[in-house]
């Protein structure tokens, strides 16, 4: 158990990196900036090009980054402690498929970035309910039936939005790929998106210490005086929206929400008040930085992100997973 | 109804799982010091019936009491502070270390953002040295063996210290010196701290030297509560096994032999 004075200093120093993370992110790119000039530029004292680029371009690029990241973990975090499964991340409940569902079928029929994005959102939403009200059915809610009536949304989803690619036309092909790998040249306004994070993360850990129990399982933790049934609908709801709110902004991004939390258990531990917001820190800054070799690395192209993501994340945690065993 | 020593009353009580109903009009009461043992064959319902005793399975009808208050409305952190429940362990898929797996018991007693202080610590680590584990504490709870896990159970809810404590099988996965060990350890803390305790056991032999009470549950509803000199007979429970027993004697202490 960690003391509340280490807890604090363990964020203080995730905080310091996502901090750099972000300023590393408003350097690089096709026009490099000493650290001076970008924190000139970040601070609204550079009228010349590079404080046009960084404001416009890469500050609401990397914030856009670092929310989703952070919504995807929190996300992962809180969905493996609801279906008490170290295998669970955030798209595992349909959340994502229903959203691509929604972006791809607003790609086919021709809309501009903002209908694809509410049509991503109605999506997510539509799964979201649809896992609730089937799993909810005969009112048990058990984590067996909540698990299964995800996975088979989230294959339904799969199915359609395979259908809707080899319906649509080849034009049309490339951008879908990259919205389903996860891209955040998408993203257009990170203001909801880390609004969303604030408030999933102000919500959430007032029940960390309740969530600690649920993941030892439900009647040991109603016995200790958790109310079971209010939590796992809190916990359900909060995981969505978040999911609901990242891939809306940058499409499926993988590994984040699975790969983050289980990286902050391995190295501080399973208390949830601190495990929640050390992953929302954790997943924006490994997305930030991803997002930023992403763009330099065959520049003047780009990749995109989701790619970047697993390749840092599996070597990363294959790591840790050895050096403890 | 208001005598301050019932920690624990059964009214009118009915119990089912899946159909199969675990008892029916079921009425007892259980005071400060008393230690009740439920016996019955496999899916008599004895587990069904501590988890409503618990509150954690809704009865059909009729009314749990722990201390006075119907178990029902009572809210869920101070109904933690009055009872405890042991439950048959499923594993954990997250692992913690002993010490902040015991501390979980000090839930119902931390405010929302209180955090696990000295005090609880105290507590935790003494629960611990109870069921004779305190070398483990900074042990994975993954790296347990399954009679140790057991105790780390027990002491979870040594630490949640309730006033009443309902045990599912409190003597699984224990070797002979530890099934005594924590028998012996809920009979002194009945005495000394005027705890009730309620345990589903399987061996009749040690019911009758460890609890004053029984409880009989024959299966489809069908119960027999008692004092366990009084009920706890050869006929009484060859009838309930569906297997003949034969009482042996020796030193005072009774064993209740297959045949």
């Amino acid at each position: 158990m960690p003391t509340r004075r280490r807890a604090f200093v363990v964020l203080v120093c995730l905080a310091i990196a996502a901090l750099a993370s972000i300023t590393l992110a408003l350097a690089v790119g096709n026009i490099p900036l000493s650290p001076q000039q970008t924190l000139r530029a970040a601070f609204g004292l550079d009228d010349g090009m590079a404080g046009d680029v960084v404001r416009h371009l890469r500050l609401p690029r990397a914030l856009a980054g670092f929310a989703c990241g952070g919504l995807l973990a929190l996300a992962g975090a809180l969905m493996q402690v609801l279906l008490r499964n170290p295998l669970a991340d955030p798209y595992v409940l349909g959340i994502s498929g229903g959203a691509g569902v929604g972006a791809l079928a607003a790609m086919l029929l021709g809309f501009s970035a903002l209908g694809i994005n509410s049509f991503a959102l109605l999506g997510a939403f539509g799964a979201m309910l649809l896992v609730f009200g089937l799993a909810h059915g005969d009112g048990s809610w058990t984590q067996t039936r909540l698990l299964l009536t995800g996975v088979i949304v989230a294959a339904g989803c799969g199915a359609v939005v395979s259908l809707i690619m080899s319906i649509a036309p080849e034009s049309k092909l490339p951008g879908m790929l990259y919205w389903l790998m996860g891209d955040l040249s998408q993203a257009v306004d990170p203001r909801p998106a880390l609004f969303l994070l604030l408030v999933a993360l102000a919500t959430s850990i007032p029940f960390a210490r309740e969530l600690n129990l649920l993941a030892r399982g439900s009647d040991a933790a109603r016995a200790l005086g958790v109310p079971v049934r209010r939590l796992r609908f809190i916990v359900y709801f909060l995981a969505s929206l978040a999911t609901a709110a990242a891939v809306t902004s940058a499409g499926s991004i993988a590994f984040v929400g699975l790969v983050v939390p289980h990286l902050m258990r391995l190295v501080l531990g399973n208390d949830q008040r601190l495990l929640l917001p050390a992953a929302a820190l954790g997943g924006g800054s490994l997305l930030v930085c991803a997002d930023t070799l992403a763009r330099v690395v065959i520049a003047p192209a780009q990749l995109p992100v989701g790619v970047l993501t697993a390749l840092i994340g599996v070597p990363l945690f294959l790591f840790l997973l050895n050096r403890r065993a | 109804m208001n005598d301050k020593n019932i920690l624990l009353e059964a009214r009118q009580l009915a119990v089912a799982i899946g159909g199969h109903q675990a008892c029916n009009e079921l009425g007892f009461t259980l005071r400060a010091g008393e230690r009740l043992a439920i016996l019955g064959r496999n899916g008599a319902g004895k587990s069904t019936l501590l988890s409503a005793l618990a509150g954690l399975h809704a009865p059909l009808s009729g009314q749990v009491l722990i201390a006075g208050d119907d178990i029902a409305s009572l809210a869920p952190r101070e109904a933690a502070r009055r009872r405890g429940w042991l439950g048959q362990h499923h594993g954990d898929p997250f692992a913690a270390s002993v010490l902040d797996s015991v501390l979980t018991g000090r839930h119902p007693y931390l405010g929302r953002w209180d955090w696990e202080g000295a005090g609880d610590l105290a507590i935790a680590r003494a629960a611990l040295k109870s069921v004779g584990l305190d070398h483990l504490e900074k042990r994975s709870t993954h790296q347990l063996s399954g009679g140790e896990w057991q105790r780390v159970a027990i002491a979870t809810l040594l630490t949640q210290s309730p006033r009443v404590y309902l045990l599912d099988e409190p003597l699984a996965h224990l070797d002979l010196n530890h099934q005594i060990a924590v028998l012996e350890l809920f009979s002194t803390k009945a005495k000394s701290e005027n705890v009730a305790t309620v345990m589903v056991l399987h061996d009749p032999g040690l019911a009758l030297r460890y609890c004053d009470r029984a409880l009989l549950m024959f299966g489809e509803g069908r119960c027999e509560f008692g004092a366990s000199a009084d009920i706890l007979d050869a006929p009484r429970l060859s009838a309930l096994y569906g297997h003949p027993l034969q009482r042996l004697d020796a030193d005072g202490r009774a064993t209740f032999v297959p045949l």
